[in-house]
Formats: structure tokens, C-alpha cells, sequence
């Protein structure tokens, strides 16, 4: 597994760089969220979960806030990291996540949306405070991650990075407590 | 516990560094073009406007016609990769392209405010 640094200079903020992809996971986020084509696609399979969670049922409606929200949450993602509050952008993905632990899974999102919830998250691993590596995102409708195997597969990618970071000397909470209980 | 509080601050501060030493050791060899490409989508957010607008209008087109992309591009006379790049709404279309679509559709893309 290869990181990319997003914005040179800065240790805040990093992303996955996978060796079948062409670029990292984050360039990637953006690229698709702003690309019409792709969302149309992705609406048209995802249909039945836009009416169901959102009660949408017009693609252009649900393409042109993609549009909007994408845009939004590029200017949080590219002003957090110089100013080094990381933090106040992304939360742990759920109650198993606390900020007591490291390497805790988190989830970013522009929380302001107006008309309807942001379906748009950017998915990292907090390393420690402010510093973050992006595994990827998604464009959620469902209520859980389980529910739909892009978002299911966007869990496996942030375990996988976990266990990676773990496997390579970057400790969790966990093991470090056992480690002075010894 | 006085001692096990500052062994653990003393580890903790060393995972801290220890913890993007990591990143770098394994860092890609290709910096990220987000940035890049993000600058450049904020550089040209004014046309870009009403490209995604061009977009959004063919893609209600096609769900109210029950259109697929081969329909739409059979309507318009062009071919299929032309109609992904309308689709994409990042093309720079022409004056002459976007009056050609709305007569060929029988639609008005842009409404002026």
C-alpha cells in the first residue's frame, strides 16, 4: 500500500494510492463527483435508495446537487489542512470509533447542506490528531455502510488500511494499553 | 501510575512522529493531483457552470423521454463519446453547439435571470 501526501508540504493530510488505479483515492472522489456522466450511472443503479432515503426521483435534480455538494466539500477539503484543524472536518465513522483509540476510522462531510442531507463522505483513518490518510468515499444513501457493497466495499478498503498501518509499526490504542500492562 | 501516565505520554508522543514516518516510508512515487485538478475546477467554476447546467438539462431530457445515451445521440446526430462529454459537463461547448442541441431537442438549456 503507497500514501500520497495531498498537499505538499503538509503532513496533514494523506491518501491511498492503490497500484491498479491511476490516481489516489481522494483525486478519484473528486473526479467522479464532478463528472455528470458518472453520476448519471451511478443514480440510474442506485434509484429505488434516491426515492426510498430521499425521496428523489428526478436524476437531473439528484446529479445537479452532486454537483453543488462536490464543490462545497473541495473547499473544506482544500482549506482544513493549512490551517491544521483537521479535526473539525472529519468524525469517527461510529461509537466503536472513539478518538481515544488511534487509528480510529473517520468520515467527512460537508454538514451545512441545505434542502437535504450531503450524501457525499470521504472515508480516512485518523493516524493522530490532525493527520488523516483518505481510503476513499462514496455517495451514501443508505443508513448503513452494510447495506450496499459500494459502501460495504469502502469499509474493507478503511480496515484494510488500518491493519495496514498497524502491521507497520503504527499502533492502535489497543495494543499499546496491553503493551504497559505487561 | 504516575509512571505508567508518562511512559504513556512519552509513547504516545513517539507514535505521533512515528506515525508519518510510516506514510513516508511508503509514499507513492507520484505526488496527488488533487490540488491540481481542484485549483484548476475552481479556476474555471464560471464556464464550468454552465456546462454542468448543459448537462443536467440532457439528463432530465433523457429521464422524461425515456432516452438511453444511443438515443440522445441519434437525436442529435452526433456520436456516442461526443454525447459522454456533454454528459460529463466539463466541456466547452460553442454558441453554435448549444443552439444546435436545443433545436435539435426543442429545449432551452439556459434560462438568463
Amino acid at each position: 500500500m503507497k500514501f500520497v501526501r495531498i498537499i505538499d508540504g503538509y503532513d496533514h493530510l494523506w491518501a491511498v494510492k492503490a497500484p491498479d488505479k491511476e490516481a489516489d483515492e481522494l483525486t478519484i472522489l473528486f473526479r467522479n463527483w464532478t463528472n455528470g456522466e458518472y453520476l448519471l450511472d451511478f443514480f440510474m443503479e442506485n434509484f429505488v435508495d434516491l426515492k426510498d432515503f430521499f425521496h428523489i426521483e428526478r436524476l437531473d435534480q439528484a446529479v445537479n446537487d452532486t454537483f453543488e455538494d462536490a464543490e462545497s466539500l473541495q473547499e473544506l477539503v482544500l482549506d482544513f489542512p493549512y490551517t491544521e484543524q483537521l479535526d473539525y472536518l472529519f468524525k469517527p465513522l461510529d461509537i466503536t470509533d472513539t478518538r481515544a483509540r488511534e487509528l480510529s476510522r473517520e468520515k467527512a462531510r460537508n454538514w451545512d447542506r441545505n434542502r437535504h442531507a450531503s450524501w457525499l463522505r470521504i472515508y480516512a483513518i485518523r493516524l493522530e490528531p490532525n493527520v488523516y490518510v483518505v481510503t476513499g468515499g462514496a455517495i451514501k444513501l443508505t443508513r448503513t455502510m452494510q447495506e450496499r457493497e459500494h459502501t460495504a466495499i469502502e469499509l474493507q478498503k478503511l480496515n484494510k488500511c488500518k491493519e495496514f498501518l498497524k502491521a507497520n509499526g503504527v499502533f492502535d490504542q489497543d495494543s499499546f494499553v496491553e503493551l504497559t500492562n505487561d | 501510575m504516575i509512571k505508567t501516565v508518562l511512559l504513556n505520554l512519552l509513547m504516545t508522543n513517539n507514535m505521533a512522529g512515528n506515525a508519518i514516518k510510516i506514510l513516508k516510508a511508503h509514499q507513492n512515487e507520484t505526488p496527488s493531483r488533487f490540488v491540481e485538478e481542484a485549483t484548476w475546477r475552481k479556476e474555471n467554476a464560471g464556464w464550468l457552470r454552465w456546462s454542468r447546467q448543459l448537462a443536467v438539462t440532457l439528463i432530465g431530457y433523457m429521464q422524461d423521454n425515456g432516452l438511453k445515451r444511443a438515443d440522445l445521440a441519434s437525436r442529435l446526430g452526433v456520436s456516442p463519446q461526443y454525447v459522454s462529454k456533454l454528459l460529463s459537463g466539463t466541456e466547452n461547448l460553442s454558441f453554435k453547439s448549444i443552439a444546435n442541441i436545443e433545436e435539435k431537442l426543442g429545449i432551452t438549456c439556459f434560462s438568463i435571470a
